[in-house]
């Protein structure tokens, strides 16, 4: 080495260790502050879509903000039902989330950002379709072979359960009806007189990351308006928080939706294991254009 | 060596230990210690049992009774622990108590871990200080126990940073005993206590040899006529036979049943479970792994200035020995890359993230001195020199020191600046910190609750509750009967995240323990 290559080196070396002290600077602190929550919840409208663009920050964001911590926001099927969207970032105004639940949106354009601290909140205006019924709310007939007993989301057969609840699909939580049911067994929800709009935009998806990799059996689902088969299908795990819309009259109609499952438990080295079973999960709402 | 350097070595590796024994009692009980506490107790009642009947103990139901438990890690460092909370610990919830009560049991089990970090900074200050002084002396030992990574697994009774110093010192010993007859046997015994401290050293004798056979290569390319006796040295010959020896005296468990234990032991490792590891925003749990893990999680946990330097010491030192026939780059560049390149392979399990490769970083923070002697012997700057080279050194440092004060006591969640730091990595979809440690600030606020403890171990738990450390009244409890929720933040965490949420009825948590903005535990209270 010469004594010119040693001070290139040496020089080299230097030039990262400042560049480091610089970034370390930045990143060996706090951003955030409680009175930069506490302005953001000041800020962020109660009732309205609320998300936040780095999903890492979600559980203190949602200790801090309670329309942040709103299931609705938190658990949300996709985009399509939203017609205002705010958007809380720290260095993003927007996320690959987002970009995955518009399904098929364009990407929409701010109609306003105000700044709370190290905060972006941007407000952003969608296509947002009007929901008008949304099984993981609604009152339902749950049926296997036998009628299911039970109410508000909670539904007791004899092979199993059918249950509102918050699913892990893709790593997201996700609202929606987990068909806990004997394999085979076909469960259905059925909505009498549901209000329809243009379409009835559903997801279908697996919990939990356990079960998709030591399971892969597809889910079959029928879908069925006023008796009549409109749609039959089936969805693989590999698909994720999968989508499908049935185009509709508006007016009402008796709405049902069978899911089957051949096989719910799981595959690993010790054999088939029952204890934590895969469990298919299903939305569906009538949604009518602006 | 001076004996003021000596002395200063020895400062530093008491300095090392204090800091570490002190500090990590804010360091919550990670899930491998848990087993490793119960084995430990177990393990130094057998000895004290040797002690006292010796008859008894050495009768194969009471040895496997006593060292059945954790039989998938050899037992020395858990005999270390266990003779050590005999020693020092202070009295339990069942009573009992070391001769000296100093420490709470679990500091006093950690501490033969931090004494071996501790000695890990004294020999890293020594190999160095002999090749280059005191800067590049300080410069290996800053490297290898300011890593927050290495400094948050030093602290721990765990394996991985002791099998890291005791595979160093093997190396060291080794490159003494190509010229040394004593040190040459004394070499076998040593690795022998390398491999009783944890299986990595397995692969060292391998190394070792290769290294031999290669520098006999290189030497004959050169000219140099090699004896048939060279062809057999002393030290791979005491290594070949006195290592298997020294490993099995010093694991009780493999006497009964040697062949069929050992290879029961190497089968556990070879098909290890596989973690949930996030790499990238991406989680895997089963083969193949990114063959880019091992080297993007070095560049993101360790800052980019002291790989840059071990990278040009590497080079220096492979170059110097292709040349001129010296030893130590090619040692360096094969202890120092070997770990990387073994958890790079996509068929080998990943169970524990950086720190399995954490036996790398002695040998890379050595060929960090060589580059930094080498440059600076070069570089031509006279007396300035003097005055530039401390300051260039706390540049050099200050990255890791910096990010190691940031984030402990949660090392183990801390990211290379470069990379942004926790938020960066965060952001970048790495682990957060897979270990079920990050929650003692949050323990009082449990008092009197039913607890999901999500990835807090049980065994962990009772180690708090034997040092009277546990919140009152605090049981543990499945997420469906609990009133409060511990919640470990990692991206395959999700699913119970959301069994959290639909058992407490909320999706707000009441406190979250955070690394610089980065959520890494949340606590849950029942609406």
């Amino acid at each position: 080495v010469t004594a010119k290559q040693a001070r290139v080196v040496m020089g080299a070396v230097a030039i990262v260790a400042v560049l480091e002290w610089s970034a370390s600077a930045r990143a060996y602190r706090d951003r955030i502050d409680d009175a930069d929550w506490a302005a953001a919840r000041e800020a962020i409208p109660e009732g309205e879509a609320v998300a936040i663009a780095e999903a890492w920050l979600g559980p203190r964001a949602r200790m801090e903000v309670p329309a942040l911590a709103h299931v609705h926001n938190v658990a949300r099927p996709d985009l399509q039902g939203v017609s205002r969207l705010h958007v809380l970032g720290l260095d993003r105004e927007w996320s690959d989330e987002l970009d995955r639940d518009l399904e098929g949106m364009p990407r929409p354009q701010p109609q306003s950002q105000q700044d709370i601290g190290p905060f972006t909140l941007t407000t952003y205006a969608l296509p947002g379709k009007r929901v008008l019924a949304d099984f993981t709310h609604a009152a339902l007939r749950v049926r296997t072979d036998a009628a299911c007993k039970g109410r508000d989301g909670t539904y007791r057969c004899t092979e199993g359960s059918v249950t509102a609840e918050i699913a892990e699909i893709d790593y997201r939580p996700r609202a929606c009806l987990a068909f806990a049911l004997a394999d085979g067994v076909a469960g259905r929800v059925r909505h009498e007189a549901m209000p329809l709009g243009d379409e009835l935009r559903g997801h279908v998806g697996f919990h939990d990351y356990n079960g998709r990799i030591r399971n892969d059996t597809p889910a079959r689902v029928v879908l069925r308006i006023d008796d009549t088969i409109v749609a039959r299908f089936l969805v693989s795990d590999e698909e994720g928080w999968r989508a499908f819309t049935i185009p509709t009259t508006p007016g009402t109609a008796n709405v049902e939706v069978e899911v089957t499952v051949g096989v719910q438990a799981t595959w690993g080295k010790n054999g088939i294991d029952a204890t934590y079973p895969r469990r298919a999960c299903l939305e569906l709402r009538s949604l009518e254009a602006p | 060596m001076k004996r003021s350097h000596w002395i200063l070595a020895i400062v530093l590796g008491v300095l090392t230990v204090v800091l570490l024994s002190m500090g990590h009692r804010n360091v919550g009980y990670v899930r491998d210690e848990g087993i490793y506490f119960e084995a430990s107790r177990s393990y130094a009642s057998w000895v004290a049992q040797l002690v006292r009947e010796p008859g008894q103990a050495l009768r194969a139901e009471h040895r496997d009774r006593a060292f059945a438990i954790n039989h998938e890690h050899p037992a020395f460092m858990k005999v270390a622990a266990g003779l050590s909370a005999k020693l020092l610990s202070r009295p339990t919830d069942d009573g009992q108590q070391g001769v000296i009560p100093l420490l709470p049991e679990g500091a006093a089990m950690r501490l033969p871990a931090q004494v071996l970090a501790g000695l890990g900074v004294v020999l890293l200050f020594v190999a160095a200080f002999r090749k280059g002084g005191l800067v590049p002396a300080l410069l290996a030992a800053g490297f290898f126990i300011l890593l927050p990574h290495v400094w948050f697994n030093a602290g721990l009774h765990a394996f991985d940073v002791p099998v890291a110093v005791a595979m160093l010192a093997v190396a060291l010993a080794y490159r003494r005993a190509l010229e040394s007859r004593r040190w040459a046997i004394a070499l076998g015994p040593l690795l022998g206590l390398a491999i009783a401290v944890k299986h990595n050293a397995l692969f060292l004798g391998v190394l070792l040899a290769i290294h031999c056979y290669a520098s006999l290569l290189l030497a004959r390319r050169r000219g140099t006529k090699i004896t048939g006796k060279q062809w057999l040295p002393l030290p791979l010959i005491s290594m070949a036979i006195l290592a298997p020896l020294v490993a099995f005296a010093l694991w009780p468990w493999l006497w009964s049943a040697p062949i069929d234990r050992f290879a029961e032991y190497l089968a556990f490792h070879r098909q290890h479970s596989w973690y949930n590891m996030e790499f990238l925003g991406e989680n895997y749990n089963q083969p193949p792994m990114p063959i880019g893990y091992a080297i993007v999680m070095a560049f993101a946990t360790v800052p980019t200035v002291l790989l840059l330097l071990a990278a040009i010491g590497l080079v220096l030192g492979v170059r110097d020995d292709l040349r001129h026939g010296t030893h130590d780059g090619l040692l360096l560049a094969l202890l120092g890359l070997f770990p990387i390149a073994l958890i790079s392979l996509p068929t080998t399990p990943i169970f524990g993230g950086t720190k399995h490769f954490i036996t790398a970083y002695p040998f890379l923070a050595l060929a960090a001195a060589h580059a930094w002697t080498t440059i600076w012997s070069r570089i031509d700057l006279g007396a300035r020199a003097r005055m530039l080279q401390p300051a260039a050194l706390a540049l050099c440092l200050g990255p890791s020191l910096v990010a190691n004060v940031d984030a402990h006591p949660f090392g183990l969640s801390q990211y290379a600046p470069l990379v942004g730091g926790p938020r960066g990595a965060a952001e970048l979809g790495f682990n957060r910190g897979f270990w079920g440690h990050a929650a003692l600030p949050l323990l009082p606020a449990l008092e009197g609750e039913r607890v999901y403890l999500h990835d807090l171990a049980d065994l962990a738990r009772r180690q708090y509750v034997r040092e009277g450390r546990w919140p009152r009244g605090a049981e543990p409890a499945p997420a469906s009967r609990a009133s409060a929720a511990l919640l470990f933040h990692e991206r395959h965490m999700t699913s119970d995240e959301v069994a959290v949420w639909n058992a407490m009825h909320t999706t707000a948590p009441r406190s979250v323990l955070s690394l610089d903005d980065v959520p890494l535990t949340s606590l849950y209270r029942a609406h």
